[in-house]
Formats: C-alpha cells, structure tokens, sequence
C-alpha cells in the first residue's frame, strides 16, 4: 500500500502549530455577546426565586435568562443517535438544581466584565435540599432526585428508586458453573470518576448568517446530534440550524454533550445577536461530566487445568445528578470486555446506574469498559495465583481465538453468537514480555531493603463502532483540478482523523495525499456521520470513505472508457488509464475533455456530457470487531513509603491494519498515560456539601512527563476482513491494561492487592502494614 | 484578582505607609497564587519599583532580596547548602512557573506545603521585615499575622551538610512530608514540613542525635515530638509514618 500504512503527517499540524486561526475562539465574531452561566453553590436546592433587575441595570448588560423564560422540554444532552438509550431527565433550566454548578441563569453582556459584575448582583433564593453525596447509599434512598424522566428505550428507568438504568445480561448458570471450579476469586473493586482535562476547555459561538440559518460553531465530538438537540430545545426545524465542528483541542468523550449550544443559540434567537460561551478550566474540570465512579464486584471461577468456567460481575455505578450516558456506559462495560474469555460455559452480569447530586458521569475513553476491565483483569491474575497458574498462560488459555464466539460480543443475533475475525492477541502477549524483559524480572527484583520491583500484566480488548447502530455516510468528488475531496461528517478531536480518511480515499483512488482534501463535520455541506465515539472514526467513518472512493472509482474508469470510445478492459494507476491495447489518457486530459462544453460532440455521441463524478456511500451494520491489547508493567515499590515509581511499561496493539504508524503510536501513548494517571495519580475530591475540591491542576493530578516511565509501544497487525484495509480501531482501548497491570506488579512486588484506585501511597503503604499485621 | 486601584510606590516608607493607611489594600509580588483568588481589594501595591531582587553573599550570610524568584535563586544558589535550595523547589510546577514565584511570596505566605519553608528553617533563616527589623524563620512562622513587608532572606553560610527529603505521589503534586536535616553553626537542626502545618524543628531528633542516637531513632523521637494531622490528601497516621522515614533518610544522606 502506498498511502495506507504510512506515517503521513496531520494534514492540519503545522497549520495548528504555527498558529493558523482554526479553533473555535478564533474563528468568533468580534462583537459577539459574552455569555455565563450563573450556577447553583448547592448541591440539592429549589430555587424560590431570582431577582435580576439590579443585574440587568449593569452597563453592557443585555440579557438574562432564568427558568421561567424557557419553554419546559424534556431532553438529553447526550450527543448521541436517535433514539438516544439516555434517559430525557433534563430541562434548559430548571426551578431544581442537582449539583453543584449546576445552571441557574443564562447571563449575556457586551463584555466579560459587565456579565461577571452583573452575576455579582442576581439574587437567588434557594430552598436548601439534603443531597445525596455517597453512591452506595442513593438506591431507594427517600431522598429522590428525579420526577419526570422520559426514555425512548426500555432501560429500566426508576426515578423514585434513584435508578436511572439497569442492564443485566446473561448465559448459562453461572451459580452451578462456580461449584465445578476448582478455585473462586470473590471481590470487590472501587474505581474513581475521572476527569478529561482536555486542553482546549468547552467552547461554542453562535450566530445568524445572511440567510437567517442560526450557525454554531462549537467544539464538539457530534455536530449532527448538536444540530438535533438544538432543534429539540428551542423548537426551531433542524434544516434552519448550521452545526460546525472547527478544530478541537482535546476532547476524550468530554465534549459529547450539549453543555453550552442550546444556550448560546437561545440568546442568538432572542437577541438577533451572536454570543459565544467560554468555561474557564474550573468549569470544565467542576461543572462538565466525568468518568462513571463504580463498585464493581467480580466472582471469576477456574479450573486446575487454568480454564475460566464463570464469570459474574455486578456493576454499581454512580451517574450523578443526570443520566444521559448512563445506560451506554453499563453496557459497554458488559459487551467490550466479558468477550475476552471465550471458553466459559456460563457468565452473568448486572449493572446498575445510580442517580446522585455529584457531577453527571458521561462519555470518557473506554466508556464503562475501561473500569470493569480492571475488575476482570485483577480478579484473573488473583485466579491465576490462586490455581498456581503462570497470568499470561492462563491468558492465552483463555482468551477468544479468530472463529471463536462469545455470547455478549456485538453483531449476534438470534441465529447465532458474533464471532471474531481477527485476532493477534497471543502474539501481543509474546512482544510484550519480550519487551519488557518478563523472564528475567518476574515476579520481582530487590533493589535494597526498601525498595522492590515487579512486573504484572494485563490484557485487553473493546469494540470498533457501535454494532447494530452506528451509521457513517460519506461522499468522494473528483474536482474539475485534479484532486479529490472528501465529504465525511466525521469528526476530529485532535485524533488525526481526517488525515486517516484523506488516507483511506487517496489509496483507494491511487493519488497520494496532496491531491485529497476534506470537508468535514458541518452539518450544511456534510452527509451524516454519528460523529467521533465508541472509537469509530477509522471503522465506521473510514469504510465509508472507502466505499464511497472505490464507488468513484469505478464511475472514474467507466467515463474513462466513454471518452476512449473503448469496450476494452482498462486500467488506471492514479495519473493515466490504459485499455489492453495500449491506448493511453491522461487524467488532466480526462478532465479537461468532460468538463468543457467545447469537447463534449467528440466524445459524447449520446450523452452530450458527463456530470462532476461523486459517489456517496455508508456504512452501517452489526459489526464491531473488537481490538486486543496486552499491557506489562514494571514498577518500583518503595516499602516505607507506599510510593509506587513506574519504571517501564510495554503496551503491543492489534488494532487490525495500522492505517498511520505515527498517528497510532501517539494514541497508544496518550490512552497509556491517561490510564497511568487513573491508576496512581487521579483523584477527584468532593467538600462535605458536595462541592467538586478538584477544580485546578493544583488541586487534580494529571501525570507530567516526569511522572511516566518509558513507553514501549507495538503493533501486532491482524487484518480485520470488516475494517477499511483491514482495519479496527484503538482510540480507547490503549487506556485500559495500566491499572490491572500495575496493580499487579505491586503485588508481584510487594504480596499485597489494592482493590480501589488510585493506588495511592497510603494506600499501598496500609496494606503493606496489614500484610504485615497479619503475619 | 481585582482591585479597585492600584499604586506603584517609589520606596519601601511609601509602600509601608500605604499598606498601613489602606484596610484591605495587597502587597504584589509575583502574584501567583493572587491570580486563582477571586476576591475584590480596594488597592493592590506593587513591590516591584522597590529593588527587592537583589542576590548578595557576605562573609556570613547569603542574602536574597523577597523579589527574588524562584528560578533566580536556583540558577544563582544552586551550588550553595549541597544543593538543597533546588532540590526544595524542583517539584514546583515547572520552570516557568519558578521564573514568576517569588522567595517571598513564598516565605512570607507561610503555606504548610512549602518545601522551600522546610530547608529555610534547617538552616537557621532571619527575616528581615521593613518595619519590625529582623527575626528568625522560627520565631516569624509562630507569630500571630503581621502586616509589614518582607524585604530580604538571610540565610547563615556556616552550614557544613544539609539534606533534603520529601514524599509527594505525583511528580508536582504537594509534598505528603517533608524533612530536611542540617549541621549548621548554631548546632543540629532537623525540621519537618507539610505535616500538613508549616515547618517545625524537632528538638528530640537533634537531642537524640547529639547524644549519640542513629537516624533511625532520631526519626522516631521526631515523629514522637511533633504533631501531624489529616487533611483531604493524606492522613495524619501515614504522616507520621512518613515521618519516621524522611527524617532518617536525611540524616543519613547528609552523612550526621
């Protein structure tokens, strides 16, 4: 291949580094009204009344929007396909507020100084309410956060139980399996909410253009489910709505929700005026979503000869004040990772997703299977140690061969289990330990009498898109110039892929990637695309452009053929079509000769000419073939101190066909050091009232580079027979394996398990004194 | 930040004389913390017309103005007290960071987090205020809020080891512990910070030590002697424990 498995740079890096106008900050008008939310100090309150007068009596002051002034329509936030699994359990504005940050008011000003002194000066009269702040104790609690929910799908929705969704799913009889298994691990894990930290924080600007079509350009994942939001909220037909995905500078699945357009595009209506929201860093660390909080308890059965014969996991998850992720993320958690242990007889599982007044959880890499990865993962390596069984031989025991089916991965139906259709992961395993020097460090080395090293892995795998829901449409035009552009509603995060997909069209076409171009994510000149999650921009997005391309292709050689007058077999190498018989045209000379009128009676006897060629395709199906990793760490555990230093991690990937060696190298990477941070570093913190501590880098700790080891990073390339060129996807599953292989190596290390994170230095320290207590 | 007004005095006498003729008025130096605080003041004084960024060793004493910053002070000392003045700071946030940070922002602020507070008070540092003249680290970290300016840092140059330990999880969080031993002129000291209130000397580990005790023991007179308690990063009971350790391991490196 020739463009395909190339190290192609981001067609926008050096626009973006050099400092090009491409985000949405730069893009706003200059006289665009400054707009703020005013927000509840309160995690639980009803709001008895709000006097703005004072604050609108603020020079520059324009508009101040309250509850009262918006039209009461249930909804959610979840930027994600209609009809959404999310609970609608959200007004624009409420006379209840359920966590701290929550809106209150929409402000509008000329300036940022006149909103925040007007902000000063609104008086709100809250009624004080008793909030839930424990997960654990929000089921069937008498405090009840929710009253009208409405849900377009049965999920199980119990506002007066605090329940805003359950997912149970099961095979077999897991109970009478456990009793054939000749050793049990029974436990319990606590995995923290995270926070995205993205670099460029939540942003939008909106704004009526010369036609009266209301415009918002915003940093978003899904322009078209931003554009449908909109359209719901404030009653306005889609068609009248523009959505732009500009540059993005980070987003991780923070920005899969509507936090900021509805409103903007409110204060757009009734002013006539553009206006544009910025949060600070505080906002969005504090007032945005996290990553879903859990219990999870895992009891995982084997046999002697190192089989895994049952599996149950019960999932307990906290969705905060709103549910809008809620029902995707348990099954994920479900569906992208019980399916790697293919040769059990029987498996259960069953989650729950608990309203409390926190922070709402929502999308963050990896999506609910990211935290029961490091349940099933610790549970396995225990089993491991508990039957005598080396981990990674009770790995490749276990996990799913290619031809293998398993129960709860995508694309079953009533006929018959999914199957998987390709799979390297033994050979991941294998480069992994080489990489990381395994045989001669496990299970551990002395440094001193304090500090000790060990070594502990992990495996992994996801999905590739959203089987069974997931539609991506894309169109290829072939321009009058010479060059290709694509049309994808697809968008990019920072991810690098429109580069992936200009990729994917110029191998398809056989031209490289000067003469490919992209137009992407506007929901005015794109086709619809689902839009960037459940790590579908290359599966999803990509074979659409394929298809589409190859479509062209084909359109391409047969008007080639018209103008050649030939029947004849003919070929095209990216520049010049050749018949069998050696008659030869360029294609600038193609081009020229159907896109002037002047030509068309020497070459088109009965069509008088020939349209632009353009080819649109789709993809949508029930696939979702999963991408393995396996994961070895090596860390440093100080005795005396609890500190756990990591040393060396080796991460190898079979994401299918690595469409971009570079571009994947640094997803690995980034997936790797955002796990890291979750396994040691991050900790979310919240004052007795409820209110979120973490609100600065101060405060929350993402790693420095000083805080990572180095990265070992390597693909074992499968070829995926559903995937673009063989492709799958890796944009989440590169975060899961640090945690369960980490907390392994201490254990290596040190003999003792740590079931919460983050693995803190306390943490680690306490359970070394209770080890010791104990003996 | 906002203020109402703001004034650059011309000299030290003008910019005490504000301070004590405006209630509510604040003194800007580097002004990092000051940017996360969203209060409102009525007038900001700005120290940097006052030359207060003055680096000077005397026969004695190494002298650092309370405008000096951070990053400054590390180019300029780092060879100086085995190199613990660095090794104090390095943990703070990165370079550009340290370029804005000043010595006295951070002195003067008392934070119990300080690392920098825990080798200052080691080495036997003396403030030297405007109006209140000069007193020691220890007696200034005692005393009730004093509303003057700090003006310079004299840190004694007789000191012949010091070493510098400290516990944090992530690279640049804030310091769990920290410790810091020193064999200065004036005798032992071994001081102990982020309990998680500000540096205090142990007088049990130097008596320990003076009488022929090992690091270990000196250690656990240490975390006897002092107070540790919990906060929202750690426990009071891990403190201690840490305690035990870092005051060892400084001992021990500094070779006491």
């Amino acid at each position: 291949m020739n463009v395909v498995h190339q190290s192609v740079d981001k067609i926008d890096g050096m626009g973006s580094v050099l400092g090009r106008p491409v985000y949405a900050e730069d893009l706003a008008p200059a006289d665009a009204l400054c707009v703020k939310f005013l927000r509840s100090p309160h995690a639980y309150a009803r709001i008895r009344s709000i006097l703005k007068d004072a604050a609108m009596k603020v020079p520059g002051m324009v508009l101040i929007l309250i509850h009262q002034d918006c039209k009461p329509v249930l909804h959610t936030i979840a930027a994600e396909a209609y009809p959404e699994g999310s609970p609608y359990d959200r007004y624009l504005l409420e006379d209840t507020v359920r966590y701290v940050g929550d809106p209150v008011a929409v402000v509008a000003g000329e300036t940022e100084q006149a909103v925040l002194e007007a902000m000063r000066l609104i008086e709100v009269d809250y009624e004080v309410l008793t909030p839930i702040l424990d997960f654990e104790q929000a089921l069937d609690n008498p405090i009840v956060l929710h009253q009208d929910v409405f849900t377009n799908l049965p999920i199980d929705n119990d506002p007066a139980r605090n329940i805003a969704a359950s997912f149970p799913w099961t095979r077999g009889d897991v109970d009478a399996e456990l009793k054939k298994s000749d050793a049990v691990v029974k436990s319990t894990y606590y995995v923290q909410a995270q926070l995205h930290a993205m670099t460029e924080t939540h942003r939008a600007f909106s704004y009526y253009d010369a036609r009266g079509i209301l415009t918002i350009v915003s940093s978003c994942q899904s322009p078209f489910h931003v554009q449908r939001i909109v359209s719901k909220t404030l009653e306005i037909p889609q068609y009248k709505i523009r959505v732009i995905k500009p540059r993005v500078g980070g987003a991780f699945g923070g920005k899969n929700s509507t936090f900021i357009e509805p409103f903007i595009a409110w204060v757009t209506k009734l002013t006539g005026r553009p206006a544009q929201m910025i949060f600070d860093r505080r906002e969005s660390l504090t007032c945005t979503n996290t990553r879903h909080g859990m219990r999870i308890r895992v009891t995982m059965g084997g046999k002697k000869d190192g089989t895994i014969n049952a599996i149950r996991l019960e999932v307990l998850a906290n969705t905060g004040a709103y549910g809008e992720h809620a029902i995707d993320v348990l099954a994920v958690a479900c569906k992208n990772t019980l399916p790697m242990y293919a040769k059990i007889s029987a498996v259960d599982y069953y989650g729950v997703q608990v309203y409390t007044n926190m922070v709402p959880g929502g999308a963050y890499r990896g999506f609910g299977g990211a935290q029961s990865n490091f349940a099933i993962e610790c549970a396995a390596n225990e089993l491991a140690h508990k039957l005598g069984i080396d981990p990674i031989a009770l790995r490749k025991k276990n996990i799913i061969e290619e031809g293998e089916s398993h129960p709860f991965l995508a694309g079953g139906s009533p006929a018959g289990d999914a199957i998987v259709r390709s799979t390297t992961l033994a050979r991941c395993i294998d480069k992994g330990r080489e990489l990381i020097g395994w045989d001669s460090k496990y299970p551990c080395r002395e440094l001193d009498g304090d500090r000790v090293r060990g070594v502990g892995m992990s495996v992994a795998m996801h999905g590739s898109s959203i089987g069974g829901m997931d539609v991506a449409d894309a169109e290829v035009r072939l321009n009058y110039d010479g060059g290709y552009t694509v049309f994808s509603g697809a968008s990019d995060l920072g991810t690098g892929a429109e580069t992936i997909l200009c990729q994917i069209a110029a191998e398809a076409l056989c031209t490289d990637m000067d003469h490919v171009w992209i137009v992407a994510a506007d929901t005015g000149t794109t086709p619809y695309d689902k839009g960037a999650y459940a790590s579908s921009s290359t599966y999803a997005s990509g074979n659409a452009v394929l298809k589409a391309a190859q479509k062209l292709k084909a359109e391409l050689l047969r008007g080639a053929k018209l103008v050649l007058r030939t029947e004849e077999e003919i070929l095209f190498d990216g520049r010049c079509f050749q018949t069998s018989s050696g008659k030869t045209l360029s294609l600038s000379e193609y081009l020229t000769k159907v896109t002037y009128w002047k030509f068309a009676p020497d070459y088109f006897a009965d069509e008088k000419t020939m349209p632009q060629l353009s080819a649109s395709a789709r993809h949508g199906g029930p696939t979702s073939p999963p991408p393995f990793v396996a994961g070895f760490a090596e860390v440093e555990v100080d005795r005396r101190t609890g500190k756990v230093t990591l040393i060396d991690y080796a991460e190898v990937v079979d994401c299918g066909t690595v469409i971009n060696p570079k571009l994947a190298r640094i997803q690995v990477e980034g997936g790797l050091v955002q796990g890291m941070g979750y396994a040691l570093f991050e900790e979310i913190r919240y004052d007795k009232r409820g209110r979120m501590l973490s609100d600065s880098y101060t405060e929350y700790h993402i790693p420095r580079r000083l805080d990572i080891p180095r990265m070992q990073v390597a693909f074992e390339e499968s070829c995926e027979p559903t995937g673009p060129y063989g492709a799958k996807s890796l944009g989440e599953v590169v975060f899961h394996t640090p945690a369960s292989a980490i907390e392994e190596a201490i254990y290596n290390a040190v003999g003792v398990r740590l079931r919460s994170l983050p693995m803190t230095p306390e943490k680690v320290l306490a359970a070394i004194r209770e080890k010791e207590g104990r003996q | 930040m906002i203020f109402k007004e703001y004034v650059c005095p011309s000299t030290l006498a003008e910019a005490y004389e504000t301070l004590w003729s405006h209630p509510g008025s604040v003194l800007l130096g580097g002004c990092t913390l000051l940017r996360r605080n969203t209060r409102t003041s009525p007038l900001g004084i700005d120290l940097g017309g006052l030359g207060l960024n003055q680096i000077t060793k005397t026969g004695t004493d190494l002298i650092l103005g309370a405008s000096v910053s951070l990053r400054e002070m590390e180019t300029s000392c780092g060879d100086l007290f085995d190199g613990a003045l660095c090794k104090a700071v390095s943990a703070l946030g990165g370079i550009p960071l340290r370029n804005v940070i000043t010595v006295g922002g951070t002195v003067a602020s008392r934070f119990g987090t300080s690392d920098l507070l825990t080798v200052l008070l080691a080495l036997d540092t003396r403030l030297q205020f405007y109006h209140s003249g000069l007193c020691t680290l220890e007696e200034y970290l005692n005393m009730p809020p004093l509303r003057d300016i700090l003006t310079e840092i004299h840190i004694p140059l007789g000191c012949s080891r010091i070493a510098f330990q400290s516990m944090r999880n992530a690279c640049t969080d804030y310091a769990l512990l920290n410790a810091a031993a020193a064999d200065t002129a004036c005798g032992l000291r071994i001081a102990v910070g982020a309990r998680p209130m500000a540096a205090a000397l142990s007088e049990a580990a130097a008596d320990c030590i003076n009488r022929g005790g090992t690091p270990a023991q000196a250690a656990e007179a240490s975390a006897a002697e002092l107070k540790f308690a919990d906060n929202h990063r750690a426990g009071g009971a891990y403190r201690r424990e840490l305690c035990l350790v870092l005051v060892e391991r400084a001992l021990k490196e500094a070779g006491i």
